[in-house]
């Protein structure tokens, strides 16, 4: 490990200890973990980085309106996740299910458990263990598009894989 | 011979305006327009389930005798709901009836006790 | 041989001539606020009088604000109320309209306060129903006030009122998106309202316990959505018990408040469960690969009304409180959300969406005589008054700068208007009338 990886190891654990309610899990209490250590998600051009990954590997998969199922697009992506998984087998990944504002707080929360689910589904289908996996759906309470038309909702409408090299 | 002294018995021993003509469409829905102006009405109420008939008589200016109001029969609703609806009933009738009643005088045996029929249910 | 005759014709002549009673049939009326009046409670001694005029004040506000009363004031009235123990000049006030008038009177010894109210059935020259008196602290005077609307109120319609009850409510502040949600609690018109959550966690649809001392709630405290029941009086809350990888939500109280009734997610699917909360034993009550949440027992704990997808899309069904066989109820077009049971027992509450537009709607438990009380963007999440007349709910705006407010309609659909309150709102729950 190069002296700047390990820099940057030491100090993303840092600020995850330090800004989570909860230190033993990496889960946000607020959902607005995904982005906020950006800073520390290493260089886009370190294929083992989380950066590599959100912007090469594709850590989103979308669903139309009140589907769940992982069209092919979505399987495409999940490959690419698997691979990435394999080759970094110290990071683990939690998965988080979303829904658009069109629907009931609780179904959207039951809907984003669903699109979650299934794409962790996929995921072990394709040999990840299911312990490296978790899952956590938020329903329609943290959209990435604020404006109130499909544009938007499709792009709210989602599964996002969270890695993570931190134990839980 | 014998049809005069009918007609004679009939005129001195028969009060005067028994046989005068029922209440007309018109007079009758002038009645029913009155009262229901003052007929408070409450959608969300468990009253708007009871229906209830109110007896009432009226002296010859068309104004309700208040002692006269009594129910004739009452149902639908529970206790409580039945009473706010003879409550509002009554309220309807003496409201509405301050100043008396619109009604043909000469029609006054006909219209001096009244069953006013107050039916929320449709 | 005339005679018979004559005779004959002279009784069917006066039998004839008893009519029977005119009868006419009234099926309409106008549905107007009832009138009355409510000239200013006397305070007892000079320092009282400030107090007198607050709860006056409040208990008219209370009446206004149910959309069925309207006051006739005080530059109408004929005769004055100078005393509490005056006699009431019936005709001064039935010839001004009133239908009900209410007096009172109020008296300040140093924290204590005292308040006697009488109301009188103007139309019937009496009182109706007994005077009565309130006894508390200084501090206590808006409770009072809304005890005495609430007297006012059931002895005028035949039904309990609403006005001595709180509602918590999820209070968010910040941008759509990233919304700060804490779990706020306010007297039911938006007086003396607290935070109970500090806001560092998400936190939804909380729920009131039947006697209004404890709250259900979901939050992300511990990162995913688990349920947690708080103490309104001390804010100290306990997580319910859950298992390691699954979600718990949608949590409601039976009415005896012995069981908790929820939604749990496994494996992406999520069913209903019910939990003792003497032992924490926890037991199935539904069985599907759909979804099946936001339970609500009827008033008597026999049954339970949820939302499930299993016919493909969200609709209601109905259940035995044991479990079992579910029976649909909704039918119309759209799908159908969040029902809630009315206290009175009759109908059902839910969110209906439809074409692109959201409403608030009531049907009865079988499901007939559907109708829709609210039409908007995205209104949901309807709670009953304790009375099962009024239901509030969330009603949120479009757009980037969306925000969430809480409304509030009549049962009959009437009366819609906005409860003020600091924050943006979500997710209201009524309390159980004051003890």
């Amino acid at each position: 490990m190069t002296k700047f990886s390990l820099y940057f190891y030491a100090i993303l654990v840092i600020f995850l200890v330090g800004c989570s309610q909860n230190a033993s899990t990496p889960f946000s209490t607020n959902g607005v973990l995904n982005g906020s250590s950006s800073k520390f998600e290493g260089n886009v051009s370190d294929p083992s980085s989380i950066a590599f990954f959100k912007s090469n590997v594709g850590d989103r998969v979308l669903f139309p309106i009140d589907q769940s199922d992982v069209d092919q697009s979505g399987k495409d992506i999940l490959l690419g996740q698997v691979d990435w998984l394999q080759a970094n087998a110290d990071y683990k990944i939690i998965i988080e299910g979303h829904a658009d504002e069109r629907g009931t707080r609780e179904y959207n929360l039951a809907l984003g458990a669903r699109r979650a689910n299934s794409a962790r589904e996929f995921l072990v289908s394709r040999g990840i263990e299911s312990s490296r996996i978790q899952t956590v759906s938020f329903g329609k309470e943290r959209p990435v598009e604020l404006c109130s038309n499909e544009n938007c909702y499709s792009e709210n409408r989602r599964a996002v894989s969270v890695v993570s090299n931190l134990n839980f | 011979m014998i049809e005069s002294a009918v007609s004679d018995e009939i005129q001195s021993s028969v009060p005067r305006n028994t046989l005068s003509n029922p209440l007309t469409e018109t007079e009758t829905d002038n009645l029913q327009a009155a009262i229901q102006a003052c007929w408070l009405r409450d959608p969300g109420s468990l009253a708007e389930d009871v229906k209830l008939t109110i007896f009432m008589s009226l002296d010859r200016n068309g104004r309700v005798n208040p002692n006269s109001i009594q129910v004739v029969e009452i149902s639908g609703g529970d206790e409580d709901a039945q009473k706010v609806a003879f409550r509002r009933a009554k309220i309807a009738i003496i409201s509405c009836g301050k100043n008396g009643y619109k009604l043909p005088p000469n029609k006054y045996e006909r219209w001096r006790e009244i069953e006013v029929v107050f039916d929320p249910t449709n | 041989m005339l005679k018979p005759f004559l005779l004959i014709i002279f009784i069917s002549l006066t039998t004839f001539a008893q009519s029977a009673p005119l009868r006419i049939t009234i099926t309409e009326g106008v549905i107007e606020p009832l009138p009355y009046a409510a000239p200013a409670f006397i305070g007892e001694t000079g320092a009282s009088n400030e107090v007198a005029n607050k709860i006056t004040e409040l208990v008219k506000s209370d009446l206004f604000g149910t959309g069925l009363f309207r006051e006739v004031p005080k530059s109408s009235y004929i005769s004055e109320i100078d005393t509490f123990s005056s006699a009431v000049q019936y005709s001064d006030w039935k010839a001004i309209n009133v239908q009900a008038l209410l007096t009172g009177s109020v008296l300040v010894t140093g924290e204590k306060l005292s308040v006697k109210f009488r109301l009188f059935d103007v139309f019937s020259n009496s009182e109706l129903g007994k005077g009565l008196q309130f006894n508390s602290t200084k501090q206590g005077w808006r409770r009072i006030a809304h005890k005495v609307a609430d007297e006012v109120y059931s002895r005028i319609t035949g039904e309990q009122g609403y006005f001595d009850s709180r509602v918590v409510y999820v209070a968010e502040t910040g941008k759509k998106g990233s919304r700060k949600k804490r779990l706020a609690i306010m007297d039911f018109d938006g007086a003396n309202s607290k935070y109970l959550t500090d806001g560092s966690y998400i936190v939804l649809a909380p729920r009131f316990s039947p006697t209004g001392e404890r709250v259900l709630y979901t939050s992300y405290e511990t990162g995913t959505p688990q349920i947690y029941i708080i103490e309104v009086a001390t804010a100290k809350r306990t997580v319910l018990k859950n298992r390691k990888g699954t979600m718990s939500f949608a949590p409601r109280f039976s009415p005896d408040g012995q069981s908790v009734v929820y939604s749990l997610e496994q494996g992406g699917n999520t069913d209903i469960f019910i939990m003792n909360l003497r032992n924490n034993s926890s037991a199935r009550l539904t069985s599907a690969p759909s979804i099946e949440t936001a339970p609500s027992f009827s008033p008597d704990g026999s049954k339970i009304v949820f939302e499930s997808d299993r016919s493909g899309t969200q609709q209601l069904y109905v259940m035995s409180s044991l479990g079992g066989s579910a029976k649909r109820i909704s039918s119309g077009e759209g799908r159908y959300g969040t029902p809630v049971w009315s206290p009175r027992g009759d109908r059902i509450a839910f969110t209906k969406q439809s074409r692109g537009r959201f409403h608030i709607g009531v049907m009865r438990v079988d499901g007939s005589k559907e109708r829709l009380l609210t039409a908007s963007f995205l209104d949901e999440g309807p709670t009953w008054s304790p009375n099962g007349r009024v239901i509030m709910f969330t009603r949120e705006t479009q757009g980037e700068r969306g925000v969430s407010a809480l409304y509030s309609v009549d049962v009959s659909g009437r009366n819609l208007k906005k409860v003020t309150i600091r924050d943006g709102g979500s997710d209201p729950s009524w309390s159980p009338l004051g003890k």
